[in-house]
């Protein structure tokens, strides 16, 4: 086990980076006098990403046909959902503890060539592995059940993952 | 299970994801998983101890159904590979226990399955007790391998 960060967002896009950490919300953290600012980075950081993944899926669902791959149309459908709901939960958290959400980018780079649906599936599973580390990351920075969540969510990601493509793992998003 | 005399303060240093907590410890940097402020390692010394016994059980029954029905072999074994791999990342042993496994098939697949649902579950459990987010870190992608063989499982 090495990696204990998110290893790169989840588009390749340079513009999308881990947020400076915020006020001093009261979201809990294992860090600084009460832990937030440590938390609070991180769930900025997290949805910052899922920011990113809401957009890619939906390129990704605007490229694959639901009638030629309705499985993996299903599947991405599903992903989509999954991580809106998670960018609606950190925006959430982060509100209710008096923290401007980080806002989405303007856009995100997309690979050139999603033209068929192994490339599409695999930038699927590149973004669940992201967001796997990513939510390994906030498990680390967090206390409580914010950690509870992460945790999860970092489930949850491991295992669409495997719907798309990818192996299982001894450690997934370390 | 590791444990008794050797203690958790034995079995803690032989872990990696402790080590790389002590080596990591004056890095405040961005990896969230180190803390200048981190508790003593000592903190989480009986949670690791539980883990342990608990992937122990896991390992152990997961062997035995390998061994006892031939057609869960191939789940058996790569079920006990990931357990092994979670035992040492820990400095946990291999235990030596053998459980009892239902001669048929279906009723050996549902006490793997869960086995290996409640093992996750302990895994998110005790990655929420943990003191240092390092090794919640590890006990809540421990959970997640498990998750991901349960899926493949069926």
């Amino acid at each position: 086990m090495s990696a204990t960060t998110p290893t790169g967002d989840p588009t390749g896009d340079p513009t999308v980076t881990p947020a400076s950490p915020g006020s001093s919300a009261g979201t809990g953290g294992p860090d600084g006098p009460d832990g937030t600012d440590r938390t609070t980075a991180a769930l900025q950081t997290t949805l910052a990403a899922e920011h990113a993944a809401v957009f890619v899926y939906g390129a990704l669902g605007g490229q694959a046909s639901q009638s030629r791959q309705p499985s993996l149309y299903a599947r991405i459908t599903r992903g989509y959902l999954a991580h809106r709901d998670r960018r609606d939960e950190l925006t959430a958290l982060l509100t209710a503890a008096g923290v401007e959400p980080a806002p989405a980018e303007p856009g995100y780079a997309l690979p050139g060539d999603l033209g068929s649906a192994r490339a599409i599936a695999a930038r699927a599973r590149g973004l669940e592995e992201q967001a796997a580390s990513t939510y390994a990351f906030l498990v680390a920075s967090s206390t409580g059940s914010t950690r509870a969540w992460a945790a999860d969510a970092l489930v949850d990601a491991a295992v669409r993952g495997l719907g798309f493509g990818g192996r299982p793992e001894d450690l997934p998003g370390l | 299970m590791t444990g008794g005399l050797t203690g958790a303060a034995v079995l803690l240093a032989g872990c990696a994801a402790v080590d790389e907590l002590l080596s990591d410890s004056e890095d405040p940097g961005v990896s969230g998983a180190v803390s200048p402020t981190a508790p003593a390692v000592d903190a989480d010394s009986g949670l690791v101890d539980e883990v342990v016994a608990a992937i122990g059980a896991a390992l152990a029954l997961a062997s035995a159904t390998g061994t006892a029905v031939a057609a869960l072999a191939p789940a058996g074994q790569q079920l006990a590979r990931v357990h092994r791999a979670h035992l040492a990342e820990l400095g946990g042993s291999v235990p030596d226990a053998t459980p009892d496994v239902p001669a048929s098939r279906p009723a050996a697949l549902r006490g793997l399955l869960r086995s290996e649902a409640r093992l996750q579950a302990g895994l998110l459990d005790a990655a929420g007790r943990a003191h240092s987010g390092a090794l919640a870190q590890v006990l809540a992608s421990m959970a997640a391998a498990v998750a991901q063989q349960r899926a493949v499982l069926g």
